[in-house]
């Protein structure tokens, strides 16, 4: 866990809500205190060691790759099939069905090279012909939404038996971390089982194969030996879905899951002292925020917007509402995230400054509408009260509306909210690219768009070198923070509730990938 | 009788379509399925392909034709998550949900009828009033919290039972037990008074006065009277079982319709919420067709008109 940094200038404590724990949760964590002296260590198979539950919050949609971009799903494909890379867990890219890959002077044409020894689970080699056959079916089909995530490319061809060409519609400098979301499926095998049967019982060339998916109850993998990158020590993985977080929690104890993800902060304390469960933390790529309309009053004063920046005690959200499980930022991207810069600081808490700023900006007590999303984010209604507590200590005046996310996230994106809200990013390439797109490029969406900050949005995607292409970035994140165009809070750090015994570390993109899993012997 | 069974039929029809229409309207009305679809960089573009793809960019009474057409034949779409026909998805848990539900249900009859009938047949009043006010208790808890309850003393702290998922008769228990015995306090409760109004009946002294014992008096004569509300409310339950057994789906984790209407919801999937509003209505018309055709049986007095 993150060590906490000092409060400075405390907010009244009774601004803050309790830890909110529910009834439920309540419950569990009076069982999970007694648990330590009580209850028997979680009656977990050891000698059957080669066997892991993970739960999930809910069923995977699809096993087809090519036609799902949920968190959920993108879980079982990352354990089923390859990608061209991948994003380790420190951020980096890392080599995977490509060995190399080379972009040409100004980013528009890469080629990758794919290795040799990839086989698919039914024996056929993975070729050159299969990843561009992935990607362009990709391309082709208007009812994918992982179309999307290839949105930059013109064209994939087979360049030679071991070369992928892609050829982008423009400059693309982070295009070797976009390939990471696409997963290859083999040609042969999808046109022969045709698209309905392969989403049920896929073949892909990842370290496990599926060997049974009963929807809603399991889905089961099994070790593939022959994987290139070497057998998986554990045997089986079951994924569950597991809607209710009390039952995560009590599938934990009472050993019939091994892996839960994203325990709730009021759940944490108590199950580190549970024998036979480790919890375990990761700081996240996944950033809070707030945003505002700045294009209408109230918003359009940036003097109100720079008061409700510094009103908010970040440090008091973090270490005393999350426990811990949160540390302040004032970018929109997380540490980890390439692009994020070091020197940014968060802002600091001054309820002083804040009240001046308000009166120079001529604030007169005018309503504040604060939309956010109730079903989302660890905590997420308790952050949005919290925040709301501390606008209201300096006199402005908000009123909350919590959403359902459904109902929430299609205003997001057609820029429908009406003056301020709340959100999270957690880019899946780890990269600031997706915050580029998304929150600073015209045309995106963002409130805040000028022609001088679509340049350099548009500079840093062309820009080859890493460092001269982070400096870009930089300047668009200060330039941001000093208009206070998002108010930016915190990145989460996730709690997870692992199997004893069990050596495995979370990552900070949230995917579960259990390759390189085990039970180390002697413990 | 035939004719009853035809104009129930064609009420049935109505109900339904009334049923579908609304469903409809309030799943497209409270969010963008297309937008929902799509990663959160999906770009205008992007978003409109989709659409039209999808055919969800004609205005939403359009839509709503095309899908009614489309559903007179019995085609009532794909998923738009799913690589699945709506109506396969909501099939293929069906078996799941009956399972709980009856067994849920056929416990709870079970138990009424005998803690039931025990309870009149004992002349302690102790008793009687001590197993109401557990069944009162029981009906107030909600069913979150005792499912979570039942876990932790039955799958955590004891280790007997699963508590989650579905396959063998074990990890039955659990769900169905918490369903049951929600069922069983309302049964017992409503017994119990209906039991109580038949005592008051001329007929039921009659019997006294003939010199039948008690026994026979409760068993012959009250009990088949004290049947018929009973009846109906089970009757009616158990089309809420069959659709209702979302908060205990989820709880137990049990992959069931009503989990799978819930998260369809959720992802304004509305061909699957559609097709799953649509199987469990006509269950419970089918439902409420049957409790009325026994009542006839029962009670020779009730003409089917």
């Amino acid at each position: 866990m993150s060590k906490q940094e000092n409060t400075q200038g405390r907010c009244p404590a009774s601004l803050l809500p309790a830890p909110a724990v529910s009834r439920r949760s309540l419950l569990l964590a009076a069982a999970a205190a007694s648990a330590g002296a009580a209850l028997p260590a979680p009656a977990r198979a050891r000698g059957n060691a080669e066997q892991i539950t993970v739960a999930q919050s809910s069923d995977v949609l699809t096993l087809d790759p090519s036609k799902d971009t949920s968190p959920i799903s993108l879980n079982a494909f990352k354990n089923i099939y390859d990608q061209l890379t991948n994003i380790a867990a420190d951020g980096s890219v890392t080599p995977q069905l490509a060995t190399a890959w080379e972009p040409n002077a100004d980013n528009t044409v890469w080629t990758f090279t794919i290795r040799a020894d990839a086989r698919f689970h039914d024996g056929r080699p993975v070729t050159a012909e299969d990843v561009a056959w992935s990607f362009n079916k990709i391309i082709g089909d208007s009812r994918s939404p992982v179309r999307t995530f290839v949105g930059a490319i013109q064209k994939a061809e087979a360049a030679g038996p071991n070369q992928v060409r892609f050829t982008l519609k423009s400059p693309f400098a982070p295009f070797h971390r976009q390939v990471s979301l696409i997963s290859v499926i083999p040609k042969a095998a999808y046109e022969a089982m045709g698209e309905a049967r392969f989403s049920q019982a896929p073949v892909g060339s990842g370290p496990y194969k599926v060997v049974r998916w009963i929807k809603d109850d399991r889905l089961e993998l099994e070790a593939n030996a022959a994987y290139w990158g070497g057998a998986p020590r554990i045997k089986r993985i079951i994924f569950r879905p597991v809607p209710a977080e009390p039952a995560r929690a009590a599938g934990l104890l009472s050993g019939e899951l091994d892996v839960v993800a994203l325990l709730p902060p009021p759940m944490i304390r108590r199950l580190q002292n549970v024998r036979g469960v480790r919890v375990q933390t990761v700081a996240s790529n996944r950033v809070l925020y707030l945003g505002f309309d700045v294009n209408r009053a109230p918003f359009n004063n940036v003097k109100l917007r720079q008061a409700i920046d510094c009103a908010i005690d970040r440090n008091a959200i973090t270490t005393r509402l999350l426990q811990g499980l949160g540390k302040p930022e004032g970018q929109v991207v997380a540490p980890v995230t390439f692009g994020y810069d070091p020197e940014i600081k968060p802002t600091a808490f001054d309820p002083a400054k804040a009240r001046q700023l308000l009166r120079e900006g001529g604030y007169a007590g005018e309503r504040v509408l604060f939309q956010f999303p109730s079903n989302r984010y660890a905590m997420g209604s308790e952050i949005a009260q919290a925040v709301a507590g501390f606008l209201r200590e300096v006199g402005i005046n908000v009123e909350l509306e919590g959403m359902e996310y459904s109902a929430f996230f299609p205003l997001w994106t057609g820029r429908r909210l009406n003056a301020m809200h709340m959100f999270a990013f957690g880019p899946s390439i780890m990269d600031a690219e997706l915050a580029m797109i998304s929150l600073y490029e015209a045309g995106s969406r963002a409130y805040w768009q000028l022609p001088e900050i679509d340049r350099l949005v548009k500079q840093q995607r062309a820009e080859a070198n890493p460092e001269r292409r982070k400096a870009i970035i930089s300047q668009i994140f200060r330039r941001s923070q000093q208009e206070a165009v998002y108010a930016v809070l915190h990145h989460e750090i996730q709690a997870y509730g692992i199997a004893e015994g069990l050596r495995w570390s979370p990552r900070p993109d949230e995917r579960l990938v259990f390759h390189e899993a085990d039970f180390p012997p002697g413990r | 009788m035939l004719k009853f069974v035809i104009r129930r039929v064609g009420q049935s029809v109505l109900t339904v379509f009334g049923v579908l229409t609304a469903a409809f309207f309030l799943v497209r009305l409270a969010g963008d399925p297309v937008v929902l679809l799509l990663p959160v960089e999906a770009t205008e573009a992007d978003i409109a392909l989709m659409r039209e793809a999808l055919g969800l960019d004609e205005p939403l009474i359009v839509q709503y034709l095309t899908y009614l057409r489309n559903a007179a034949i019995g085609d009532l779409g794909m998923s738009l998550r799913q690589q699945s026909p709506a109506l396969g998805l909501v099939l293929e848990r069906v078996p799941a949900t009956l399972e709980l539900a009856l067994t849920a249900f056929v416990l709870g009859i079970v138990m009424a009828f005998g803690i039931g009938i025990t309870m009149r047949l004992s002349t302690s009043r102790r008793l009687r009033a001590a197993i109401l006010w557990v069944a009162f208790i029981r009906q107030a808890v909600p069913v979150f919290w005792f499912g979570l309850l039942m876990i932790l003393l039955f799958a955590v702290h004891l280790r007997w039972l699963p508590s989650l998922g579905r396959g063998g008769i074990e990890h039955l228990i659990l769900p169905a037990l918490t369903l049951a015995t929600y069922e069983l306090a309302l049964y017992l409760r409503l017994f119990n008074a209906s039991l109580g109004e038949e005592q008051k009946q001329d007929y039921v002294r009659t019997a006294y006065a003939k010199g039948q014992t008690r026994a026979r008096v409760i068993l012959r004569h009250m009990l088949p009277n004290a049947l018929l509300p009973l009846i109906t409310i089970a009757g009616l339950n158990l089309g809420v079982l069959l659709g209702g057994t979302v908060v205990t789906e989820t709880v137990f984790s049990w992959p069931g319709v009503g989990r799978l209407i819930v998260q369809s919801v959720s992802q304004r999937d509305y061909p699957v919420v559609l097709a799953g509003v649509l199987v469990i209505s006509l269950i419970f018309v089918v439902i409420n067709l049957v409790v009325d055709l026994l009542y006839a049986v029962i009670d020779p007095r009730v003409r089917l008109a």
